[in-house]
């Protein structure tokens, strides 16, 4: 397993930059295999790790970190079980639909199509508790965000810009045209595990008939 | 065993330890704003940290108590009275059931911290009784306090002594309205960048638990358009392209995009709970290795007093 880089992130951080974008799930598996950091995130390009120097110096964070690294080549990473979502697409759960498949020139159908036959990971998630990043989306689909955002876009919604899928696990503000919403329970704050799709998941999606 | 708000303005919120190894799944740290008042006045009333406080912003606070009580004030110091009787702030302070609390504006400091024994109980999420407030977790209903709120008292884990305990003089913080806090560089500054290191900046009224907007002589950044979102975490000092800093406190997003020009160390994040709006904020540039230095002294002069605590 090599890095590109690896940088000081400040004082109690490194961020590793994959060689190969493609490993980032991996090495994040492999860094928590080890409960001796304080966070691993995932990011587009990067895996960032946390450590506590009062517990451990920064030389010695980083070859804790090497020695992760080589656990990646020995040990195949299992990574997150496929999960299947179901996705409405009536009116209200999807008012952005059509609008998105004109812009492409296709039918309803068709559009969904190309989306759900595309191999979807989640690729990271970030901006509020639970959004999660779809990646693999067919990047002939051209989609972007919309000029005036929601105040409200509800638990569930299924967001769509070119290359991505975005996944709203709450209620709040959003800026992604919607094309659906899942079923599916995203977020459950009384969980010890609150949020479903973790980093690294591969998601299937499906519309029922 | 309660606790009535009669006034909570402009924010008050429950606050104890921060969410950890939860930002993977884009789940925040909370948790208060200034870590080592929440934990000095936990340690007057016999709370472990994981009690919550009330985390006060700027005051005025009124409240009053529906029971005998143990409690303690820490963080930025203000006129403080139980019914019409001055009290201090970092000792213990008994509270007969009936009686009020009042708490002014503090002269320095931003963040006043209530404690008492038993804690106040909140919702607890992912393991934190500290509030989120941009998505309602935690805390009491995930929101900020509000007149008529009754918060309920946990049990007080052992008997407090007699004679009041007081916060060791080493440990009473001062704030003024200037702040030096040793940084280190981040991922986007430009490697001979000197300049940001003798610049004082100033802090605006954009101020919140989510960051803290700095306004001054930032360096151009020229750095390539859209950034890949990476992991991110309190402390870091973004420079959006509008020119402003933005410093990330406890409720920050778990990735961002911006350039990270740096990183306020661990030893000193405690005190960007304190900076309010017209503070002026200076960086002291430090290695890694210095840092880790840094915090191991600051870490050990809390150790003594309170051993459970890490900053």
């Amino acid at each position: 397993m090599t890095l590109q880089k690896i940088i000081a992130c400040g004082d109690d951080a490194y961020r590793l930059i994959p060689s190969d974008n493609h490993q980032r799930h991996a090495i994040a598996e492999a860094l928590r295999s080890k409960d001796i950091w304080g966070e691993v995130v995932v990011g587009r390009e990067s895996v960032t790790v946390q450590y506590d120097p009062y517990e451990m110096s920064p030389e010695v964070a980083r070859k804790h970190i090497f020695s992760a690294l080589e656990q990646v080549d020995l040990v195949p990473q299992e990574g997150p079980k496929p999960i299947t979502l179901r996705i409405r697409i009536d009116e209200k759960s999807a008012p952005d639909l059509l609008t998105c498949a004109e812009a492409n020139g296709l039918s309803i159908n068709d559009f969904l199509d190309r989306i759900t036959s595309s191999d979807l990971v989640v690729d990271m998630l970030g901006f509020a508790p639970g959004f999660a990043y779809v990646s693999g989306v067919d990047d002939t689909l051209v989609g972007q965000r919309l000029e005036h955002p929601r105040q409200l876009t509800h638990a569930g919604s299924v967001g769509f810009i070119q290359g991505f899928l975005g996944i709203y696990a709450l209620d709040g503000p959003g800026g992604w045209p919607i094309i659906g919403q899942v079923s599916e329970r995203l977020f459950d704050k009384t969980s010890g595990n609150p949020v479903l799709l973790a980093p690294g998941t591969r998601i299937k999606l499906e519309v029922p008939q | 065993m309660s606790l009535e708000i009669i006034q909570a303005s402009p924010q008050s919120t429950l606050q104890a330890t921060p969410r950890t190894g939860m930002r993977h799944v884009g789940i925040p740290a909370s948790g208060a704003a200034d870590p080592v008042s929440h934990a000095l006045g936990a340690r007057l009333v016999g709370n472990d940290i994981s009690c919550a406080s009330i985390e006060i912003t700027y005051g005025p606070f009124e409240a009053v108590f529906h029971c005998d009580a143990h409690i303690s004030l820490a963080g930025a110091v203000s006129e403080a009275h139980i019914t019409d009787k001055p009290v201090a702030f970092h000792e213990t302070l008994k509270v007969r059931s009936g009686e009020t609390l009042k708490l002014g504006h503090p002269a320095t400091g931003l963040r006043t911290y209530v404690s008492v024994a038993g804690g106040f109980k909140g919702e607890v999420f992912a393991s934190s009784t500290s509030t989120y407030l941009p998505a309602h977790l935690g805390g009491f209903d995930g929101r900020a306090l509000k007149q008529g709120d009754m918060l309920a008292i946990g049990e007080a884990s052992f008997p407090l002594p007699d004679e009041p305990l007081r916060t060791p003089s080493e440990l009473q913080l001062p704030y003024t309205n200037a702040f030096a806090l040793r940084a280190t560089p981040g991922p986007d500054l430009p490697e001979h960048e000197a300049e940001i290191w003798a610049r004082s900046f100033s802090a605006t009224r954009r101020a919140s638990r989510i960051g803290i907007e700095l306004d001054g002589d930032f360096p151009a950044i020229e750095v390539k358009p859209n950034l890949p979102s990476a992991g991110i975490l309190p402390g870091a000092l973004q420079l959006p392209p509008q020119g402003r800093g933005f410093l990330l406190l406890p409720d920050c997003q778990t990735t961002g995009g911006y350039p990270h020009i740096l990183q306020v160390n661990r030893s000193d994040r405690h005190l960007m709970g304190q900076i309010r709006p017209g503070d002026s904020v200076m960086f002291l540039k430090r290695t890694p290795d210095e840092a880790a230095a840094d915090l191991k002294e600051k870490q050990e002069l809390l150790l003594p007093w309170m051993p459970d605590f890490r900053l």
